[in-house]
């Protein structure tokens, strides 16, 4: 199996084996490496990451993610002037937009989710003015034809310079077709002497690892894989890169991160909402798929891998690619003991009583989707061999948290002797992740007076509380890398097939046995299932 | 945010204002440094102690960054960076010393108030907790301040001074215990005289010095959106085809030239290599004729004109209009930046003949000096851009 991702990894994805022509515009000089002289006005200007100028193509235009996540966060760039004068934005879709109505559409969202409220009418009306509306069924050849006609029409008004970027906002099942429709009217690649083509991609990458395989090679066969970012925006948030700017660029930490001083690691993301209006889609989803393949498995490569040689997309993703490698096969002999799952029942959360997920709307009523997912999982690796991680996931836990708890093994000699230590847990280092993003540390300290007495203590930092900076919405950040070429924070096709790879099988074993739900009442800490998959071994969760 | 209710203060001497953030105020007169050491520490030891009916276990976190140091020439300069301070202390836990300077007084000695604060977080359990230190330096006492601020500062972490009006002297002793100058270049009396002293005074410090210019943070965002003219390939050509530039400015009372014309031209110049062969300035108006030394320049010269207008709504000397002309006659093409009639926008249009014309509204970023200091505090090193930019104008006057 590994051998067999390997190959396929060598064979779609062709920057690894030898750098694709315009494997330069992954690094982040691309305003200044396009052209075919430098703009001299940039130097110095080049770390506030300005887009070059371009073209962004939303299919599913008329849905929530343009609305609410993608035209917000361009909205927050125009006002950070990030993006140029000759951005435009196509949005693509069914519906019977015009330009003026959805501009129109799109301002009423805007006034609701972008980050810097109230809109500046100035700057909305001139960043609006670059948004047009292209009606079209997104599976009609003829769509793809007009779409050309217009963005050559940009390039020649706006000055786009024959640069593209297809974000594919639709449900899944449309996307195989307007991948081979781009393909097939020749918009997959630039004439244009500076141009590119990229294309976004949105979660779920596939279901399971037969049909993200399947995707994968629908998109290849159009696009390279250097054209290709799929975006999980997970990774675009402040606090999931901090975790890298923690971990490598201090000297403090690397020397204790490994199986040598670290008895185990715990992941949490735990969240107090149930499945609210998306009932539907988590029926077709659950706990696995919706947080743990993607997600938290990302997490999990942030805090086990190596440290990459550089910042460079191939570096950081070859590195994430070896941990999700080394993950150890779940096998059916110790199934039970490393997978739990659970459904929530009926239950009070925060003085409210809250229904039970099989009543919630869009719900079977004999549902058998899991809502929270224990793993107890080893990598297989000189670093990490035998220290356990642990990674749960539920919804309607009693509070929102999401947190890496990182236990240090015992001081090997207290010398302190008898009593003296009786308070003393394990050293601990805490990477909060939301909410309030910070790092604790737990260490001992004598209790003052005449006695040795040891207990431990919390030593708290907050990200907050160190910068003046606002954090950028995740899908800023991401859309200003998709923009510049930067490919770091997005997931590469052989990353995102090693994950299913090793979820798979876990999907399969549910699927043979009918669970007991619901086993665990909304507003607690999951099935008593996951706490014995922890407490055999000796340890116990940790409370966020 | 909201402020914790303070432990009260051991020994307040008089009652002062409370600001909405305030915690635990100290005042003193004819104090020592050690005094107000002390007091610093009592203060922060009581802000440790577990808030009453809160459930933090633990004191307040320090996650300090730096010492900022603010030196105001006078009451009503001192008065503007408190109030600025008060803005951003909130958003900003560090130490910071406000030294205000009396020389003329008639008794030497030191006055001084001590304000620990303790506030929430957005997030609602962060608990921050920072420090303000104003000292009021009489007589002799406020020509020896160095001696006043090193033991005050907290180990370890950078210093960066800010220094209200008129630029220091490039061997006032303060500048030996800091790490950066922070300067407000739109407050020079005469900016070209301020613009070289302080260049001077850069290059005259026998460590490296940095500098940082708040002035220069608010024609930043000007020099971004000419930068972004030129970012289409078929654009780029034109900056090496520049021919004439002109600047505009709001009329400043005084008559002369402001800071932000001259910094703005001093980029241009600097990153495109232009040699500065002539200057004449008169009534706020500055003429300059320079000669392009970068590669792939045509060779012609380009004329730079910086022109004072009268202006309602904005500052004395801030930026009211950038133009940009390349080229000549059948391929002449123009870049334009103007402030647009909300104040906050500036318009931006570039016209290349026969292939387009772009014109857009941009957010011309924050003027007020507590966000500009913010921004100047956030950059972890201070921009060499800004340095070369700046010697770019000392060589104006030279």
């Amino acid at each position: 199996m590994v051998d067999a991702a390997r190959a396929q990894a060598a064979s779609t994805s062709p920057t690894t084996a030898s750098p694709a022509p315009d494997a330069l515009d992954a690094a982040l000089l691309a305003p200044t490496l396009h052209g075919e002289e430098p703009n001299l006005l940039r130097e110095g200007l080049r770390r506030e990451r300005t887009a070059p100028p371009c073209a962004l193509v939303i299919f599913g235009a008329s849905g929530d993610l343009t609305s609410r996540k993608l035209i917000p966060a361009l909205y927050d760039l125009a006002l950070q002037r990030l993006l140029p004068p000759e951005f435009a934005v196509v949005g693509v879709a069914r519906h019977a937009y015009t330009d003026e109505s959805f501009r129109n559409m799109l301002r009423e969202t805007a006034e609701e989710y972008a980050r810097t409220r109230p809109l500046r009418p100035e700057v909305w009306e001139s960043f609006a003015a670059g948004i047009y509306y292209l009606r079209g069924d997104p599976s009609e050849p003829e769509t793809y034809a007009r779409l050309g006609a217009q963005l050559d029409e940009l390039d020649r008004t706006r000055g786009t310079c024959g640069r593209r970027l297809f974000y594919i906002a639709t449900p899944p099942t449309v996307f195989s077709a307007i991948v081979r429709e781009l393909g097939a009217a020749s918009l997959n690649r630039s004439e244009a002497p500076d141009g590119w083509v990229r294309i976004v991609i949105e979660k779920p990458f596939g279901r399971d690892l037969t049909t993200a395989r399947l995707l994968n090679r629908t998109v290849q066969s159009v696009f390279r894989e250097n054209q290709i970012f799929r975006i999980d925006h997970y990774l675009g948030k402040e606090t999931v890169q901090n975790i890298m700017a923690f971990r490598f660029s201090n000297r403090l930490w690397e020397p204790l991160w490994s199986e040598q001083h670290i008895d185990h690691v715990q992941i949490t993301v735990a969240e107090s909402i149930g499945v609210e209006d998306r009932g539907g889609y988590y029926e077709q989803a659950g706990a696995l798929r919706d947080m743990v393949q993607n997600h938290m498995l990302q997490l999990l490569t942030m805090v086990a891998m190596e440290p990459p040689v550089t910042f460079e997309a191939e570096a950081v993703r070859d590195e994430k690619l070896k941990v999700l490698r080394a993950l150890r096969p779940i096998s059916p002999a110790g199934f039970t003991q490393q997978v739990v799952r659970g459904q929530y029942g009926e239950g009070w959360i925060g003085g409210q009583h809250v229904p039970g997920y099989r009543q919630e709307p869009g719900v079977a009523p004999n549902s058998d989707v899991e809502t929270y997912v224990a793993l107890k999982l080893y990598l297989d690796t000189w670093r990490w061999a035998g220290t356990p991680f642990y990674l749960r996931h539920g919804k309607r836990l009693p509070k929102r948290s999401t947190e890496i708890v990182v236990q240090f093994k015992p001081a090997p000699h207290v010398p302190f002797g008898g009593a003296a230590a009786l308070g003393l847990d394990p050293n601990l280092l805490v990477l909060r992740v939301q909410p309030d993003e910070g790092i604790t540390l737990r260490f001992g300290a004598k209790v003052p007076g005449p006695v040795m007495q040891l207990r431990s203590v919390n030593m708290d930092f907050y990200y907050g509380s160190s910068f003046l900076v606002e954090s950028p919405d995740a899908y800023e950040r991401l859309l200003l890398d998709c923009m510049l070429g930067d490919r770091t924070l997005f997931m590469r096709a052989d990353e995102v097939e090693q994950a299913w790879s090793f979820v798979t099988p876990i999907f399969d074993a549910w699927a043979r046995e009918q669970p007991a739900f619901p086993n665990y009442a909304a507003g607690t800490w999951g099935p008593a299932a996951a706490d014995q998959l922890i407490r055999r071994d000796g340890r116990h969760w940790h409370r966020p | 945010m909201s402020v914790e209710q303070a432990p009260a203060a051991r020994n307040p001497a008089r009652s002062t204002h409370h600001s909405a953030h305030e915690s635990a105020v100290w005042e003193a007169q004819n104090v020592s440094v050690a005094d107000v050491e002390r007091q610093l520490q009592r203060n922060l030891r009581e802000l440790s102690t577990p808030i009453a009916h809160g459930t933090a276990a633990h004191p307040p976190p320090r996650a300090s960054v730096l010492n900022l140091v603010v030196h105001a020439d006078e009451d009503g300069e001192a008065d503007r960076a408190s109030e600025a301070m008060a803005s951003l202390a909130i958003r900003h836990p560090s130490r910071t010393l406000l030294l205000v300077t009396a020389p003329d007084a008639a008794t030497d000695g030191l006055d001084a108030s001590v304000r620990t604060q303790r506030a929430r977080g957005p997030g609602g359990q962060t608990q921050l907790c920072f420090e303000e230190v104003r000292l009021l330096a009489r007589g002799a006492t406020a020509l020896h301040l160095a001696s006043v601020v090193e033991p005050l500062l907290m180990s370890n972490l950078p210093t960066y001074l800010w220094w209200l009006g008129r630029p220091p002297g490039s061997n006032d002793p303060l500048l030996r215990l800091c790490d950066r100058l922070i300067v407000d270049s739109a407050e020079f009396p005469d900016a070209l005289a301020g613009l070289a002293a302080l260049d001077a005074c850069a290059a005259g410090s026998d460590k490296n010095l940095e500098l940082g210019d708040l002035g220069w943070r608010r024609i930043a965002p000007w020099c971004q959106l000419i930068a972004q003219f030129f970012d289409p390939p078929d654009a780029r050509p034109y900056q090496h085809r520049l021919r004439r530039v002109t600047v505009e400015y709001a009329l400043t009372p005084s008559g002369v030239v402001s800071a932000a014309p001259l910094l703005l031209v001093g980029w241009l110049a600097a990153r495109l290599s232009w040699e500065p062969e002539t200057v004449t300035t008169a009534r706020g108006a500055l003429d300059s004729l320079f000669t392009p030394l970068q590669p792939g320049a045509d060779g012609e010269g380009i004329t730079v004109r910086i022109r004072p207008r009268p202006s309602s709504h904005l500052p004395a000397g801030a930026l009211l209009a950038v133009t940009l002309a390349a080229g000549t006659d059948a391929t002449a093409a123009s870049f334009e930046v103007r402030v647009g009639d909300d104040a906050a926008c500036g318009i931006t249009r570039a016209v290349l003949p026969g292939v387009r014309e772009i014109e857009r509204t941009a957010p011309l970023g924050k003027a007020r000096p507590a966000e500009l200091l913010a921004h100047e505090l956030e950059r972890a090193v201070a921009d060499p851009i800004y340095a070369e930019s700046l010697a770019m104008v000392g060589r104006l006057v030279r």
